[in-house]
């Protein structure tokens, strides 16, 4: 005010100036880090942050610090009125557990074949859930078995309106879901791990999508030589041989059983049974073979059994 | 009066303003990664987002030796442009002339990766831009103090920190970010490769075959380096031995069928990557393919896609060449002369 009514109207500007360029450095806006809309410029945090989560203080991922719900809450399998299906993978030759490992060739298949068994990875789509009431859900998601990872060998599915009393899928996609860079972010690697090879028209048995299966080991061959076997089963040629579960109900007292928690088992050796799939005529690599991939799909039906946990 | 309270006014100014300069309150202007289709959403982390300014910043870092105990060691003193950041020699200086153990990887398409280093130890480019710091035969700190303390005091960095980050405070957190925004901003999709992909060229009928043998399993080597980034950020034993020296993979999850793992790295500019395998065994293409070509040597962990064990591709010399010329299709001469990733400091 001194300088004002002194009249030094220069004195005023260099302050209104300072006052100005002070201000320019508080910058307002969301200093949360986790949310959407953070600035990391921000000084001072204006109420904006947009959080995305889940709201429901019932939940059991509820976030309290979420604003906005994105339908990511999960509800405990134990709370009565949601429901969930916990699935567990598990491999067998037979009756046997698999001890996984390239040179534990102690399992034997139709052939007469040697073989061992290093990794499995395969992938269930179009998974339809049935429920007790008769009623059904489709679900978005596939699913991804690696057992090289082991996180991938139990899968849970949250909030279902009822009990399951059954599931049917499609082992591998059908054509119509097996599409080149379809799943490019996937979990669990799956893109890199699964990839079928697009060669550009260069090779018509490679025109991309993904594998539906790479089971992997050695066997030995009519030699007594230890070799290793690549069964990768896909779109060879462009062709589907995705194969269709029948529906698994739920085995109960009673006409139908329920559960919230199942193993579904793939019995290895069942692969090669009927028709008959020996190592020594199809070899190591099968993936441009349609003779071997037919095999295989023919082989599917019986591959998979379902049990109640 | 006036004259004296407007200069004392003015002197306040300057010299808050050494603190608040416009440039250090601006917004960092963000940057949105550009790549193909057949590449991932790359990994941004919410909590630091990639930047002109934080590009800028993690640039001077990665050239600069400051960040060695002794200001003679660079990130880029061992992942050199012109070797798609990767090194020519087998093994790597540190400071003191400690010599690494592994071959130098390359940093390429980083963003689209999940796991880095040759066993995958680091699961983040901010972690991973952390171990080199302290490792005794790279740039041999022992604390962060002493190397922020080298930065608060040098001449620029307070001003780069400040434009990046929107205050002077240097700490580790700054550092790593910065270094990591940089490294994601090395993305290499020009090669001759993307180029026929996007039907701009044509392929030779040299490359054509070469790219056959590759992308099926008559040379199987699009399993562990899938077409699009190159690499299928997973850990193989390719039979490079009957016996291990080094453990790879297994030194980080103990499970005995990780033992003599490495990551597949990306062949994408693998023409200028030399030399090869985790321990830079091979120094030329031509080594790497007869290696493949003779199949490997078994070993309980040995992987299956390795499938020609004891067998080999029985590949012939023109396969051979022709498999040669299609990697050499992966080569990104753009990348390599790339203006964006070059030492500031020149």
């Amino acid at each position: 005010m001194i300088f004002i009514r002194k009249n030094n109207f220069f004195v005023f500007l260099v302050c209104v100036f300072s006052l100005s360029v002070f201000k320019s450095c508080t910058e307002s806006g969301c200093t949360d880090s986790t949310a959407e809309n953070y600035n990391s410029n921000a000084t001072e945090d204006d109420g904006s942050c947009i959080v995305l989560g889940c709201t429901d203080s019932s939940a059991s991922n509820y976030n309290p610090n979420a604003t906005d719900d994105n339908d990511s809450c999960i509800y405990s399998c134990l709370e009565p009125e949601y429901h969930c299906l916990e699935i567990n993978f598990n491999h067998f030759v037979d009756n046997q557990e698999i001890i996984y490992g390239n040179n534990n060739i102690f399992y034997e298949n139709n052939a007469g074949n040697n073989y061992s068994v290093r990794r499995i990875l395969y992938v269930l789509s179009d998974i339809m859930l049935f429920f007790e009431d008769g009623t059904n859900l489709l679900l978005d998601e596939f699913m991804f078995i690696n057992t090289d990872d082991p996180q991938t060998l139990t899968q849970t599915i949250y909030n279902l309106p009822a009990l399951c009393a059954g599931i049917s899928f499609t082992f591998g996609f059908s054509s119509e879901n097996n599409n080149d860079n379809q799943y490019i972010d996937a979990e669990n690697n799956f893109h890199s791990l699964m990839l079928w090879p697009n060669t550009n028209g260069v090779n018509p048995a490679f025109q991309g999508g993904y594998h539906y299966m790479k089971l992997e080991g050695k066997y030995i061959d009519l030699d007594g030589n230890q070799n290793f076997y690549n069964n990768h089963t896909g779109p060879t040629n462009g062709s589907d041989f995705s194969f269709y579960q029948f529906i698994f109900d739920f085995p109960g007292e009673g006409f139908m059983g329920t559960a919230n928690s199942i193993f579904i088992n793939m019995n290895i050796n069942n692969w090669y049974n009927d028709p008959i799939y020996d190592f020594n005529i199809f070899g190591s690599g099968i993936m441009d073979n349609m003779e071997a991939q037919w095999n295989l799909y023919q082989n599917a039906g019986d591959i998979f059994s379902v049990q109640i946990n | 009066m006036d004259r004296y309270l407007s200069v004392i006014i003015i002197i306040i100014f300057f010299h808050s303003c050494d603190k608040y300069e416009p440039d250090c309150c601006g917004t960092p202007k963000p940057i949105n990664l550009s790549y193909p289709t057949s590449f991932p959403t790359p990994y941004n982390p919410l909590d630091n987002p990639i930047t002109e300014e934080g590009v800028n910043l993690g640039r001077h870092l990665f050239y600069d030796p400051i960040l060695s105990s002794d200001n003679t060691i660079s990130c880029a003193s061992c992942h050199k442009q012109e070797y798609a950041f990767g090194d020519n020699t087998q093994y790597s200086f540190g400071v003191n002339q400690s010599i690494g153990d592994r071959n130098a990887p390359t940093i390429i398409n980083a963003a689209f990766q999940s796991h880095f280093d040759w066993d995958g130890k680091n699961i983040s480019l901010e972690d991973q831009a952390q171990r080199p710091i302290f490792n005794d035969i790279e740039l041999h700190n022992n604390n962060w103090s002493e190397v922020i303390h080298r930065l608060q005091v040098s001449s620029i960095y307070p001003d780069l920190f400040c434009e990046a980050f929107g205050d002077e405070l240097i700490d580790s957190i700054k550092v790593l970010n910065a270094i990591a925004q940089f490294e994601r901003t090395l993305v290499s999709v020009d090669s001759k490769f993307d180029q026929w992909l996007r039907g701009e060229v044509a392929f030779t009928e040299s490359e054509i075959d070469g790219f056959n043998i590759y992308s099926t399993e008559r040379g199987d080597c699009f399993h562990c380096h899938p077409i699009g980034l190159f690499t299928d950020n997973s850990f193989h034993n390719n039979g490079l031995d009957a016996e291990f020296i080094d453990l790879g993979r297994y030194n980080v999850t103990s499970n005995p069928l990780d033992q003599g793992a490495f990551k597949s790295p990306t062949l994408r500019n693998i023409e200028y990557s030399a030399p090869y395998m985790h321990d830079g065994r091979f120094g030329t293409l031509d080594e790497v393919i007869d290696f493949y070509n003779f199949g490997g040597y078994d070993s309980p962990t040995v992987d299956p896609l390795m499938k020609y064990i004891g067998v080999g591709l029985l590949l012939t010399s023109q396969e051979k060449m022709n498999l040669k010329a299609f990697l050499l299709t992966l080569s990104d001469e753009s990348f390599i002369n790339n203006e964006n990733f070059t030492n500031p400091f020149n």
